[in-house]
């Protein structure tokens, strides 16, 4: 599967929002895509075992754990998944998910030797990550020595964290606006002054582009899937608002944590489970529906699901909540294209402001409001 | 005059309007009644029932720093909207 191209379809002046169409050598799609993820793929094993459909997403995302044991990315699992996505026609794309931490003492000598390890492992799409003090003119240096160690198939993709430093973020990433096929960002908190800040310089630059452009395919990644302190918005959503165009949250691998917290995570019942509801735009629990909905929606929704679908409970919900996410982006992009119509310019900002909550509430008190 | 709301703010307006009707009460007592909402939330609702004239907004009675709310009777907001039409 070869990327061809990636041209701006649309872009909504009202709310900053791009379609883009991605042509590959397999498929043509839109973006605003939740990407297959490590804890996807798992369901999806599961389901060809029962002969089950799969998802119908052209994007798998690997993301690789760090062993804190080994001190070591842990590349368990990864040509698996990569022959998965393969047959399945995706764009195939694995990266070390780096902390906070991680990427607090990231220098390019570490940065080079993960690049040099992940363009041996048959990438096409090779990651490499940036310091996050990393000014343009260093990153330019390394980024050509980098380019030399590829083969003519394969593509360098620059990985930002968010919090990058302010004052040089935005040269680099509008560097690799202009010359990157892909870019990724590794996005933490919103509430911090720094990643907000770089967030918007992205959406910023986006939302230039014009129709028929060329552009790069922004892939948000490592950020919550529930944004806890933003009335529980989904996190593809929120990320979205800010351009990307293909999104996978963190993943947490139980590896690394606590005996303690992996007990309380493992022994989680179906209250504690965390449900996307279309009607919100975000996450609720049991105990929220049987309030304001007089029904245990998650629980009613498993009632639903039979075992020879292959999943466990807790693998259901994540299943169904992936589908509802990409399926109230599909709408969404149909209003984004809509706003290309004389007529219905305000289409795409009033679905957002008005039929959904959560999404409602995070544009309006985090997104910079016209006058 | 009253402007239409978006149904998610509706829904909230009617958990409150069972509480309250149209007694006065403060953005705490609002807060109990909306349970699992966080104050972020609740402020944009406000916000958004203010701006479409589905709540008044008054000081409070010995502590000016607080705000005190009023919910208008959605009876009256049908009649209002009906004289508006006319007006139109």
């Amino acid at each position: 599967m070869m990327l061809k191209k990636i041209k701006t379809e649309h872009t909504d002046e009202k709310t900053g929002l791009v379609v883009k169409r991605i042509t590959t050598s397999e498929w043509e799609t839109f973006n605003r895509k939740v990407a297959i993820n490590n804890s996807l793929f798992s369901c999806e094993q599961k389901r060809l075992i029962y002969n089950k459909p799969l998802l119908n997403i052209p994007f798998q995302i690997h993301h690789i754990p760090f062993k804190k044991k080994r001190q070591a990315w842990d590349f368990e699992g990864f040509d698996m998944s990569k022959s998965h996505a393969i047959k399945q026609k995706r764009l195939y794309f694995a990266f070390q998910q780096r902390s906070e931490k991680q990427w607090d003492t990231l220098t390019f000598t570490e940065a080079e030797g993960d690049f040099q390890d992940l363009a041996t492992r048959g990438l096409t799409f090779v990651p490499y990550s940036i310091p996050k003090d990393s000014t343009l003119e260093t990153w330019k240096e390394r980024r050509k020595d980098a380019i030399l160690i590829l083969n003519q198939s394969q593509i360098l993709v620059p990985i930002f964290c968010s919090k990058h430093d302010r004052e040089f973020f935005e040269d680099i990433f509008n560097y690799e606006f202009e010359n990157s096929k892909l870019i990724g960002v590794q996005c933490y908190n919103i509430n911090d002054n720094d990643t907000f800040v770089n967030l918007m310089k992205i959406k910023l630059r986006n939302m230039k582009l014009q129709k028929g452009d060329e552009a790069p395919l922004l892939f948000g990644l490592s950020y919550s899937k529930v944004q806890k302190s933003l009335s529980n918005v989904s996190g593809c959503f929120a990320y979205s608002c800010f351009g990307f165009d293909v999104l996978s949250h963190r993943q947490v691998f139980l590896e690394n944590m606590p005996t303690e917290v992996v007990k309380n995570i493992l022994s989680k019942r179906i209250e504690e489970i965390m449900r996307y509801d279309r009607v919100l735009g975000g996450y609720n629990l049991s105990a929220e529906q049987e309030f304001y909905d007089g029904i245990n929606i998650t629980q009613a929704f498993l009632e639903n699901v039979a075992v020879a679908e292959g999943l466990t409970p807790y693998q259901a919900i994540q299943w169904a909540n992936f589908n509802e996410q990409q399926n109230d982006f599909d709408v969404l992009n149909n209003y984004v294209l809509e706003t290309a119509e004389e007529n219905k310019k305000d289409s795409a900002l009033k679905f957002i402001e008005s039929q959904k909550e959560r999404w409602a509430v995070f544009w309006k008190t985090k997104m910079p409001q016209q006058v | 005059m009253v402007n239409p709301i978006p149904k998610w703010v509706w829904k909230r307006y009617a958990v409150i309007w069972q509480k309250f009707k149209d007694k006065p009460f403060t953005f705490e007592q609002a807060q109990k009644e909306l349970k699992h909402l966080d104050r972020n939330l609740i402020s944009v609702m406000f916000n958004e029932l203010k701006n479409a004239g589905w709540i008044a907004v008054n000081l409070g009675e010995g502590d000016s720093r607080k705000r005190v709310y009023n919910l208008l009777n959605p009876l009256e907001i049908v009649e209002s909207a009906k004289n508006d039409v006319k007006k139109n």
